[in-house]
């Protein structure tokens, strides 16, 4: 099963556990298209059952780690291992081919084959294995019945909508019982209505199915939604892995924080710390604002106010602005503020009443809580 | 699935190491053989006094071959070859845009009659073309001269002339051009052009400032391709400049290597010569349109906008006909008449229906004729296996170079290139000293020469071809095959080789046509027992048996007509 691999012997890196529970790992992965690494010293676990999102602007090697993963591409380095399985390991040559991996893939074109009918490019997985017809036909009209595509079967798959390739996909992808589901953006090709539909009924199957899987998208909203656990990715390395929860609420980084949600980021100067309270000045301005928790190891920082945390009113972190431009978005009102002697700030109310006119005087407030400091990497 | 699968385990492409290293020197090595030691072997030729025959000593080095070459005939021959060149690409871009132009971008009637009449003469050789024209417009008994005579025209036509060499040339080219520039015109995003429009230019401002400097590219790329194949033309120079005295570089070699004694070594440094500024020409289009190939930036189809031509509708309609009848009618039309004249020759226009003065007689002596019989099982035999053998090996390079990261695969692709460099006759003559002189194997005088010699000769065009065909192909679509638990081989029979069938179908088809056309490579190969029907034919040229000609021309010309109708609809036509 194993071919041996074309590296020079090399040290042994951070090595795989191949621990219970654990579907898909991946230790000190590198991968380089002959420039900076696509993928560095990459590490990381996903668990029995767990939904995993690879979240990150393009050509930050999630991708990469996403074909690595399936073997579409061999790692300079690092090993990797799907079902317990060693399929990769630069430092014992081992490289198991895609075809042996049993990793169903979801690309990004959903590669339907144009030339088979539904049935025959759900099939294909079971015939390359030699299953016996009778079995075979059972577990595709299963499978095609489960994604409510029973009706195509016999229908050539150039003439399905995009909807309807995203499901043929996914079920060639099932059908063979993958020990790992990969999704490569799946959802960009779709219209926006379309997308918010399937992103549920994608949920829903792989709840259903129970079947480990890693999404990659660049899409934050899609990856908050669907996740169990968000890796943010940046430069071939996870800047932050955690649910989409604490990734919104607390991001480590100014990135995240920008990559992640809408946000106000403001460079500030630690001037002063008590046990859970620091205090910081907006650079070039004289704003001071409060922060809950222990104060950053360096004296400059990054700030990061959430534009549905700013409220009107008078509070702790009291803010004098005006309304420079309001936008009513139906279900919210998106504020930009000219704070005095300060930065533009964005701000989000919840109410629909009527947006206020530009010029008005707005005081604002933020809660200690809610202002986050996030150090710039 | 483990148990099961081990048998469709895949031992080369993703194998270890020493399997890919294996893998891509078996291609190196196939392309070695095919291209490199050939061209080598004249190289060698070129350098060294002795021909490199069995029996002669090997040599010493030596650089007087190449001092004759720019004196006496040879200078004018490259003087004509020059003059040729320029004028001929310049009639053939000037016929070839105007009909791609026409068909692609006006409301001319009958479009599609267009596309056809700038297609058909490829089928229709330059060879047969250029033996058609001559029985047309030969000084006075030409046929259109019969019929300006009977108009009292004062004045005759001369195809056997530099003028009719530049006339045919440019005539049997302007298909490449067309190629070129009509992918490019459909490849322009209209909007562009509709941009243009809404801010205010005319319609000829946007001709001018906008489509042409976008079609720019590929009319350099055009221009470049028909100068190198009407220098590197070797039929249509020998038939109509050798009657006239008008000899060019291709035609001289030819001579240099016939005449008594004969000058090995001065043809093998003429040909060195030739390779050399077709591949410096070739070089300074490369780097004058690197990363300028805006046209194709798209690369999707657009339905383009239509020029309304009001009354000069007719005119183009008219210039398309002219076209077809000059390039493809009436050469048929004489053919048909020479091969069904009792005598040959026809004295005043009433004797072109004289229907007393016809006979069957020249079909069937010619079809009992053994030598052509002969000659055309061989070359049917050569045509299919350099289709089926070297259009595989073909597909082979270009998928090693797309969709694989081989090592070597680079070297693979700049050798199969080589040779749209490299005239027919520099690889005849390359095949010649390459293996007459090897016992073993005992290539020359086979078949199998042709074979090796066509595929080497066709590599560039049938490596464009697929790799076009390959790159239309999203290669995910392989990858989910991979990942979906298919090994290599699988995932090309079941998913690549059915989705490409329609471009295979087409590049295997053109290779047997175009193999059929060859002359340059096989006038240098060929024994009395191994002919190819182009040789067969030359060789009733050059005794004088017109009727064996007109007949010979028709038989294949029809034949491939019937190849080129049966698989019209694989048909696919892109520059190569």
């Amino acid at each position: 099963m194993r071919n041996r691999l074309r590296l020079p012997r090399q040290p042994a890196p951070a090595a795989i556990v191949l621990a219970a529970g654990v579907a898909i790992e991946l230790a000190g992965v590198t991968k380089s298209f002959g420039g900076p690494r696509a993928v560095d010293e990459l590490s990381l676990q996903v668990a029995e059952g767990e939904l995993l999102v690879l979240l990150g602007p393009s050509g930050c090697g999630k991708t990469t780690s996403m074909r690595s993963i399936a073997g579409l591409e061999t790692p300079d380095a690092g090993s990797i291992a799907v079902g317990g399985r060693m399929v990769f390991d630069a430092y014992r040559r081992i490289d198991v081919p895609a075809n042996r991996r049993n990793v169903g893939l979801v690309f990004q074109s959903y590669a339907i084959w144009p030339h088979l009918t539904v049935f025959d490019n759900v099939a294909f997985p079971l015939r390359v294995r030699h299953l016996p017809r009778a079995e075979m036909k059972r577990r595709v009209h299963e499978i095609l019945a489960l994604f409510d595509l029973d009706g195509l079967a016999d229908r050539g798959a150039s003439r399905l909508s995009g909807g309807q390739m995203q499901r043929v996909a996914l079920a060639r992808s099932v059908v063979m019982e993958p020990r790992a589901l990969l999704l490569d953006e799946p959802l960009s090709n779709l219209d926006a209505k379309l997308r918010d539909r399937l992103r549920i009924e994608l949920r829903l199957i792989q709840q259903q199915l129970g079947i480990t899987s890693i999404y990659v998208t660049h899409d934050q909203t899609e990856a908050l939604a669907l996740a169990d656990r968000v890796a943010v990715m940046r430069g071939g390395k996870i800047v932050q892995l955690d649910t989409p929860v604490a990734v919104y609420s607390r991001p480590r980084t100014r990135f995240v924080a920008d990559f992640v949600g809408d946000s106000n980021l403001l460079a500030a100067t630690v001037v002063g710390a008590e046990r859970d309270r620091v205090r910081v000045r907006l650079n070039g301005t004289q704003i001071e604002l409060d922060a809950a928790g222990k104060a950053p190891p360096q004296e400059s920082t990054w700030v990061c106010i959430r534009p549905e945390h700013l409220e009107a009113g008078e509070g702790a972190n009291v803010l004098r602005t005006t309304v420079k431009v309001a936008l009513f978005m139906g279900d919210h009102v998106a504020y930009e503020l000219a704070a005095e002697g300060g930065p533009t700030l964005r701000m989000v109310v919840g109410q629909t009443y009527a947006p206020l006119a530009p010029g008005s005087p707005l005081t604002v407030h933020v809660a200690p809580e809610r202002v986050l400091l996030v150090v710039d990497e | 699935m483990s148990t099961s699968s081990v048998a469709l385990r895949p031992f080369w492409l993703t194998g270890p190491r020493v399997q890919r290293y294996l893998f891509s020197g078996a291609i190196l090595a196939a392309l070695g053989y095919l291209i490199v030691y050939p061209i080598g072997m004249l190289v060698y030729a070129s350098v060294v006094d002795v021909p490199p025959r069995p029996g002669e000593p090997i040599g010493h080095l030596t650089g007087h071959n190449f001092a004759p070459l720019f004196a006496g005939g040879n200078l004018q021959a490259i003087g004509n070859s020059v003059v040729i060149g320029v004028a001929g690409t310049a009639l053939a871009l000037a016929i070839g845009c105007a009909l791609a132009w026409l068909t692609a971008r006006t409301d001319m009637p009958a479009r599609w009659l267009g596309q056809v009449s700038a297609i058909v003469p490829l089928f229709l050789s330059p060879f047969v073309g250029a033996l058609a024209w001559s029985f047309l417009a030969g000084p006075r008994v030409g046929y259109l001269n019969v019929f300006l005579q009977g108009m009292g025209a004062p004045f005759g036509l001369n195809v056997f002339s530099l003028g009719g060499l530049v006339f045919v040339l440019g005539l049997y080219h302007a298909p490449y051009a067309y190629l070129f520039v009509s992918s490019a015109l459909t490849l322009i995003n209209p909007e562009l052009e509709e941009a243009g429009k809404a801010h205010g230019a005319t319609g000829w401002q946007v001709a001018r400032r906008i489509t042409f400097p976008l079609v720019r590219p590929a009319l350099l790329g055009a221009a470049t391709l028909t100068l190198v194949l009407i220098i590197e033309n070797f039929p249509i120079p020998e038939v109509l400049g050798t009657t006239g005295g008008v000899l060019t570089v291709p035609v001289q070699i030819f001579r240099l290597m016939e005449m008594y004694p004969s000058n090995p070594n001065e043809a093998s440094a003429f040909g060195v010569v030739l390779l050399l500024f077709l591949s410096l020409l070739l070089f300074a289009q490369a780097r004058l349109l690197r990363g300028r190939d805006f046209a194709t930036v798209t690369g999707k189809g657009f339905r383009p906008r239509q020029l309304k031509l009001g009354k000069w509708r007719w005119v183009a309609f008219a210039f398309v006909l002219l076209y077809l009848v000059g390039a493809v009618l009436l050469p048929l039309w004489a053919l048909a008449m020479r091969a069904l004249s009792k005598f040959g020759y026809f004295l005043n226009s009433r004797s072109f229906v004289d229907f007393g003065n016809m006979t069957f007689k020249n079909f069937s002596d010619t079809l009992s004729y053994s030598t052509f019989t002969d000659a055309l099982r061989n070359t049917v035999f050569v045509a299919v296996a350099t289709a089926v053998f070297g259009g595989a090996l073909h597909y082979l390079i270009a998928h090693v170079v797309h969709r694989t990261r081989l090592p070597g695969r680079r070297v693979m692709e700049y050798v199969t290139m080589a040779p749209i460099a490299i005239p027919g006759v520099v690889i005849g003559l390359g095949y010649l000293w390459a293996w007459i002189r090897l016992p073993w194997p005992p290539l020359f005088g086979s078949l199998w020469i042709f074979v090796l010699a066509y595929s080497a000769r066709l590599a560039p065009f049938g490596f464009r071809t697929m790799s076009a065909t390959i790159g239309q192909l999203h290669h995910e679509l392989e990858e989910s095959a991979r990942v979906c638990g298919a090994g290599r081989v699988r995932t090309v029979r079941s998913i690549t080789l059915p989705l490409l069938r329609p471009g295979v179908v087409s590049m295997l088809l053109l290779l047997f046509i175009m193999s059929f056309h060859e002359l340059s490579v096989s006038i240098f190969l060929y024994t009395p027992n191994t002919q190819v029907v182009t040789v067969v034919l030359y060789q009733a040229w050059s005794d004088g048996n017109t009727a064996r000609v007109a007949v010979i021309s028709l038989v294949t010309s029809g034949l491939l007509l019937l190849v080129a109708l049966v698989g019209r609809r694989w048909l696919k036509f892109r520059e190569a």
